[in-house]
């Protein structure tokens, strides 16, 4: 298939050798994330953008804020809305046009975590019921895919949310109207990603491309800041029930590392 | 297990009532119709078959491709027939559920294609699509490691409930469909809409356990009366 890259028949045994013996290609920790780093605000033309490194992956995400019509089912709700694209000049599997499965996926995995984890307070985005609310545009670039995209989006679409500002609404002759003052979302949970994947029965947190390719199963767990499960996702292979548990106690601790990266960024994160 | 009582009178670890027919269809390879209380699904399985476009085909397996789908009329309110982004990543995950049983190395250069029409929505359409196509596949005779049984369990007004309808969905705190192989002990479709604690993870992914491995008492039992009701016409010729 032409979405799956070719990573040589030779690197992949050697993956799943060193998985055996519990060690991997790249010398980390079997729970390690590779090196993150998250730069905020670098797209001023954004009410909130981040870039986020893990290893060679990079993610972008900008934050756009609008005014417009809430959904007809939830008119006492802000709008979210988070997209995802897979650029063509992030992989050579990643071809231009509309968003592909793995795309879609990956976004309506983003939007989860922000939705079910509660990182929004989305009542407090409107202005007139069933008028006027605030419509928040989450839009996710994977810019360079070296394994793990979905936590990369992730970061890159938490930060850019805690990254941004929104401006003030006023209402005059029943018309809502957005002034040059600024004020941060309302942000309540902080929830966050870490995907784990089996090779040769050893769990590993934070997959490379390489590892990714090679391995059996892979699963994504996100926690909110109270250790909570907020979202699940299960996307490649099978899982034993034993497994199941492990990865999620593997993932919660990778995640509250993650958290402290975040935290360097945005001290107010918790 | 609990005297508390769901809005339809059910008990927070029973299952709707379940019909399951196969090879129902005339045209299709392999087919299965479920009902799983209102929810109501239709499952065609073609293939293995050439691969079109070619270049799609692998050397060495067979590929599967899946659609799920809403019809316009399975809601309360009209769905537009274009698949929208919900059906897309369904659509992928439920073919990453089934995909995993079945011994796709047999059929290199070939598809199995897999249609999973939702005819009416309430709650669980996903899990009760994976249950009909494992049995639409088992009737297009294509061989798989053990039948794909799936159920949603949730919490809903604090409570782990299994089976949710279409209005505890809406309600839920949580939702989480698991499907499973369920004599290899293996999982292959899990996720979760919704906070749990890991304690609270724990007990509904136990009751998703129980709950599966009914409903593959009942895929197993589709199975084989079907296949006796054959045998019966054969001997009588």
């Amino acid at each position: 298939m032409s979405s799956r890259l070719i990573v040589p028949e030779l690197t992949k045994r050697r993956v799943r050798e060193l998985a055996s013996q519990r060690r991997r290609i790249d010398k980390r920790g079997l729970t390690e994330f590779r090196p993150v780093t998250i730069e905020r605000s670098v797209i001023p033309q954004a009410d909130g953008s981040a870039l986020v490194h893990i290893g060679h992956t990079k993610a972008i995400a900008g934050v756009k804020i609008d005014l417009g019509q809430p959904y007809p089912d939830m008119p006492n709700a802000g709008v979210l809305a988070v997209n995802v694209e897979l650029m063509p000049l992030a992989s050579p599997t990643f071809e231009p046009g509309p968003p592909d499965e793995r795309a879609v996926e990956v976004a309506r995995i983003v939007d989860r975590t922000i939705r079910e984890g509660k990182m929004l307070d989305l009542e407090e985005l409107v202005i007139m019921p069933g008028r006027e609310v605030y419509l928040i545009f989450v839009d996710a670039y994977l810019v360079d895919h070296d394994g793990n995209m979905i936590d990369a989006c992730v970061l890159a679409s938490i930060a850019a949310l805690l990254d941004a500002t929104m401006r003030e609404a006023i209402v005059s002759e029943g018309k809502a109207k957005l002034i040059d003052e600024r004020e941060p979302l309302p942000i309540r949970h902080y929830p966050l990603t870490a995907t784990i994947c089996r090779i040769s029965d050893t769990l590993i947190v934070d997959p490379t491309l390489e590892e990714e390719e090679t391995a059996e199963a892979r699963i994504t767990i996100g926690f909110d800041e109270e250790d909570r499960i907020c979202m699940m996702q299960h996307s490649i292979g099978t899982l034993r029930y034993g497994e199941l548990y492990q990865a999620i106690n593997i993932s919660r601790e990778a995640v509250s590392r993650l958290r402290e990266d975040l935290r360097k960024v945005f001290p107010d994160a918790r | 297990m609990s005297e508390i009582v769901r809005r339809d009178g059910r008990k927070i670890d029973e299952l709707r009532p379940i019909t399951m027919k196969i090879g129902i269809l005339d045209k299709a390879d392999g087919s299965a119709y479920i009902e799983q209380g209102n929810t109501k699904v239709l499952v065609a399985v073609y293939g293995p078959r050439e691969v079109h476009p070619r270049h799609l085909g692998l050397p060495e397996t067979a590929i599967v491709r899946c659609r799920y789908h809403m019809a316009p009329f399975s809601t309360r309110e009209r769905k537009s027939p274009m698949p929208t982004r919900r059906e897309v990543e369904l659509s992928k995950i439920i073919k990453e559920a089934l995909a995993n049983a079945i011994m796709l190395n047999l059929y290199p250069r070939t598809t199995i294609d897999i249609f999973v029409e939702v005819l009416q929505a309430d709650g669980g359409t996903r899990c009760a699509g994976i249950t009909a196509a494992s049995l639409a596949l088992a009737d297009a005779g294509i061989p798989m490691v053990d039948l794909v049984t799936a159920c949603a369990v949730g919490k809903w007004n604090g409570k782990i409930i299994v089976d949710l309808t279409g209005e505890e969905d809406e309600e839920c705190e949580a939702d989480m469909p698991v499907a499973l192989m369920p004599n290899l002990e293996k999982v292959t479709l899990i996720q979760l809409n919704g906070r749990l604690t890991s304690d609270e993870f724990l007990e509904a992914f136990n009751l998703a356990v129980k709950a599966c491995k009914l409903i593959g008492e009942l895929q197993k039992a589709t199975l084989r009366n079907y296949y006796e009701k054959i045998k019966e016409e054969v001997y009588e010729q």
